[in-house]
């Protein structure tokens, strides 16, 4: 594959972001409300894969139950919408918050784990949630039906109805999003990620509080999952623990790594490949997870670091120390 | 009395945990790599000696349990097969790329091989012809039974576990792999053919994910595609118990999580049954990160 | 210079009968030392003699199985929390807190942030000092920038401090190796550390690169940094330390000036008898 002309982009970024952001307000316009959906769930996903490669591409950790705290996010919303009618807007904040708080919770006891041991720690949690939510804990999620009837979210008086609004809902969050991400990136916890994903003993000798510096990745990235969340509640208006399911973690982890981990552009084409193409082959609907796997092997084996790595060679996320059982 | 009824079932889960577990073990001993496709290899099994056993049902007009024999032979060489293929095409060239390209590589495995038996074989619930399973049983003690199909089981089990605990432990080929498990280059040194030894443990592994695929099936009567996840969930949880790469370890880990399982279901509540295996494991984790049998390492600085 | 050892200040560091256990092994067996301010202190001993174990409970990567660690006369290391106290976050050993109070640390292999340029390898070791947190990153206020220029000033300070400006914006692994050392002095250094540990500095160094080591060691030492040095080389630790600890099998054998450890007789038996040898 001749990648030479992505260099050449790279070298003047301003000139790819304007015109992607441009891209990204016109494109709706031309098409039919099927397709508005596709650009929805496509930069929801992008939210998504941001928010997860936060802790899996600048910290290196691996978390492949990151759907738990979409789903966390989403019936928060759900649960005070329906519970105490609060409008959908207000309970954004709450969404982030719960997220961030049970990311807090769950991967405070965990952080000692290593590479595998934490993957599949991540795992067993996010099945614990989903599991939780089918059987309808407390008595207010609704069990394996899950909940609806979510009202609309209104603003300024206007309902948002049709999939055009929610489509530059999303997006407004994404551009955010994207903005807070390179802002992190490039600060002194941004270095802090990058130190601890190198050498985790070498950054705890250089009076680096590695955990907190991990449980901060994990924290943000989980209530940002948790936002998402609840933008997927405000479209949909029917939530299942089916959002909580390991298959959406995959589809996740998979954003983040096919792209090149830790990158921000990755992420766009991971989501691209994950979630774009298989809404965009239709006829083949019952074929798409076997597609997906197919992408993931041939990608893997054609370029193991991704389509766009960031500008840090990756390697070290690969080479990290292996657990020996 | 019921506590010795819920033994006995734990125990025969639990050595369905065991056997599909081992394959999950053996493949992180030798690649350090949690291979995601078992759980669907395992799930193959099932929908294989389907076929096979309606076949067979087919032909002589009914079920009979000496069909068995054939199907299970039949069924470990063709997941057997599949598994050696999957490690030739998805992780044989992922061997020098690090931790992360492998594990996705093996999840599209698993998204491949169960999406393939979604269309194949529908997403309904699937049912074997009856009469394969033996029926019948025998009375232990006033409520506590055991039946045929649970002796089957056991006996089944017992002897796999067992004949690949002595096939690793006292043939050359087993020490051979229990060499590759700890060190390729060293291994290769020594003048063993690594690749030949991972294709081996792809062909063991699987092998047995599949036979257990049919006796799960046959036991349980009926499932559908989502075996493959939910249950090789259980037995990979299983191999973590038992300190993964341990071979010992994976068959304990089995029959630990079994009787848990069937104990929490019988005192605490069927619908939390899976949430207190999850947070078994994750309490374990916790405090012995490399499982019950895993040694404890220090961390090399 | 051994006067300084004299004096009535009390020892920076003071290790006190220092016991590690591993199964059955006993790496280090009842050990004291103390280390005075301004000093540099050789830990020798044959290999596998306990040296790293013994530094790696100062640095804080292990816990001890007994005894205790001072330094500034507060307790830095005590046997490990074990079980539930671990679930509440006190996961002894803590090496970060013990950088923070001022004992930085080299490795005997290198461990740079490989993929990093020389100039973020030494910002690393500035990280304890400072203080922006997500707020600051994402407003990136006026004193957040003004924070990370000071950052960038003072690793391109130390940076010229070990001769490395020129490698400013190269990846640190594709330093020659004798600059991969220095550089990982420079992170050290730039903790501001009131005691610099250094593990077996000159490892794989040539001559000149030695003689070179050893003037930048005491150049350290002049600005009021003291000086921990696990060493092989002999000729080098002779040269350059005041007061040697020698061990030998986990257990101190004997602790004098260069001079006085070189006639030891259970020194030549255990250690340049071996050496030589």
């Amino acid at each position: 594959m001749n990648l030479s002309w992505l260099s050449r982009f790279r070298e003047r970024p301003w000139l790819w972001q304007s015109g992607l952001i441009l891209f990204a307000i016109l494109l709706p316009l031309p098409l039919g409300d099927y397709y508005r959906t596709v650009a929805w769930r496509t930069v929801l996903y992008i939210m998504l894969g941001l928010s997860l490669n936060l802790i899996v591409g600048y910290a290196g950790l691996f978390q492949l139950g990151h759907a738990a705290f979409y789903a966390l996010g989403a019936y928060t919303a759900a649960i005070l919408n329906l519970q105490l009618g609060i409008p959908l807007f207000w309970t954004f904040p709450a969404s982030i918050l719960v997220a961030a708080l049970f990311g807090f919770l769950i991967t405070r006891p965990i952080l000692h784990l290593r590479g595998d041991y934490l993957a599949i720690v991540t795992i067993a949690f996010g099945e614990v949630v989903r599991l939780a939510l089918v059987n309808n804990i407390f008595g207010i999620t609704g069990g394996a039906n899950g909940l609806s009837g979510i009202a609309r979210p209104r603003l300024l008086g206007l309902e948002f109805r049709q999939p055009i609004y929610h489509y530059y809902l999303v997006l407004f969050f994404l551009l955010i999003t994207i903005f807070a991400m390179r802002r992190l990136e490039n600060s002194r916890l941004g270095r802090a990620w990058l130190y601890v994903r190198e050498d985790e003993t070498a950054a705890e000798a250089m009076g680096i509080n590695t955990t907190q510096v991990k449980l901060l990745a994990f924290v943000l990235g989980s209530g940002w999952a948790g936002l998402a969340g609840a933008l997927y509640a405000a479209r949909i208006t029917v939530i299942s623990p089916d959002l909580a399911r390991f298959m959406e973690s995959v589809v996740m982890f998979c954003i983040v790594v096919l792209g090149g981990t830790g990158s921000i552009p990755g992420v766009f084409i991971g989501a691209l490949g994950m979630v774009t193409l298989p809404e965009l082959f239709r006829p083949l609907k019952d074929w798409r997870d076997a597609w997906l796997g197919v992408t993931m092997v041939v990608m893997m084996i054609a370029r193991p670091e991704g389509l766009w790595p960031s500008r840090r060679v990756q390697l070290e996320l690969q080479e990290s120390e292996a657990p020996h059982g | 009395m019921q506590l010795l009824q819920q033994i006995i079932n734990g125990v025969t889960i639990g050595s369905f945990y065991a056997l599909v577990a081992l394959g999950y073990t053996m493949v992180y001993g030798v690649l350090k790599l949690i291979n995601f496709a078992h759980g669907d290899l395992f799930m193959w099994g099932a929908y294989l000696g389907l076929t096979g056993v309606s076949l067979l049902a087919g032909l002589a007009g009914a079920g009979q349990p000496w069909m068995a024999v054939p199907v299970i032979t039949g069924v470990l060489a063709l997941i057997a097969l599949t598994g050696v293929l999957v490690e030739r095409v998805a992780y044989r060239p992922l061997r020098a790329a690090g931790r992360l390209a492998p594990i996705i590589s093996a999840l599209g495995v698993a998204f491949i091989l169960e999406s393939i038996a979604r269309n194949v074989y529908g997403a309904r619930w699937r049912t074997y012809p009856t009469g394969v399973a033996p029926a019948g049983g025998f009375v232990l003690a006033g409520s506590v039974r055991i039946s045929t199909m649970q002796i089957a089981v056991l006996v089944i089990s017992f002897l796999l576990m067992a004949g690949l605990y002595l096939f690793v432990q006292r043939t050359r080929v087993g020490t051979a792999m229990r060499a590759v498990s700890l060190d390729h280059t060293v291994s290769r040194l020594m003048g063993i053919d690594v690749d030949r030894i991972i294709a081996l443990v792809f062909v063991i592994g699987p092998g047995l994910g599949g036979i257990a695929g049919v006796v799960v099936a046959l036991y349980y009567g009926s499932f559908d595609f989502t075996l493959g996840w939910s249950f090789g969930l259980k037995a990979f949880i299983a191999a973590i118990l038992g300190g993964i790469g341990n071979i010992p370890g994976a068959m304990l880990g089995g029959m630990f999580l079994g009787l848990v399982e069937t104990l929490a279901s019988g005192y605490i509540s069927p619908q939390w049954k899976d949430v207190i295996a999850y947070v078994i494991l994750i309490i374990i984790l916790i405090f012995r990160p490399t499982g019950i049998l895993g040694e404890r390492v220090a961390a090399k600085v | 210079m051994a006067e300084r050892a004299l004096t009535s200040e009390p020892p920076l560091l003071r290790v006190r009968q220092l016991t590690k256990q591993f199964g059955g092994l006993m790496a280090v067996d009842h050990v004291d030392f103390e280390l005075h301010p301004g000093e540099i202190l050789g830990l020798i001993g044959p290999n596998g003699a306990g040296k790293t174990t013994i530094f790696n409970m100062i640095t804080g990567f292990y816990s001890p199985s007994t005894g205790e660690i001072t330094f500034k006369e507060q307790c830095i290391a005590r046997p490990a929390a074990a079980g539930w106290a671990r679930l509440r976050g006190e996961q002894a050993p803590r090496p970060h807190r013990i950088t923070q109070q001022g004992i930085a640390r080299t490795f005997q292999t290198i461990r740079l942030f490989k993929n990093l340029t020389a100039l973020e390898n030494v910002m690393a070791g500035l990280h304890h000092r400072t203080k922006a947190g997500v707020w600051q990153a994402l407003t990136r206020s006026a004193s957040q920038r003004a924070e990370e220029a000071s950052i960038v000033a003072e690793a391109e300070r130390w940076l010229n401090f070990m001769g490395l400006h020129a490698y400013r914006n190269e990846l640190a692994k594709n330093l020659p190796y004798g600059d991969q050392r220095r550089l990982e002095i420079a992170r050290a250094l730039a903790t501001r550390p009131a005691l610099l540990t250094l593990d077996e500095p000159a490892a794989g160094l040539n001559e000149q690169e030695t003689i070179a080591l050893v003037a930048l060691i005491r150049e350290i030492r002049d600005t009021g940094i003291t000086v921990l040095l696990i060493e092989h080389d002999m000729k080098m630790v002779m040269e350059l330390c005041e007061r040697i600890v020698v061990v030998d099998h986990g257990r101190k054998i004997a602790e004098g000036t260069p001079a006085e450890v070189q006639r030891n007789a259970a020194v030549i038996e255990a250690y340049l008898g071996v050496e030589e040898g």
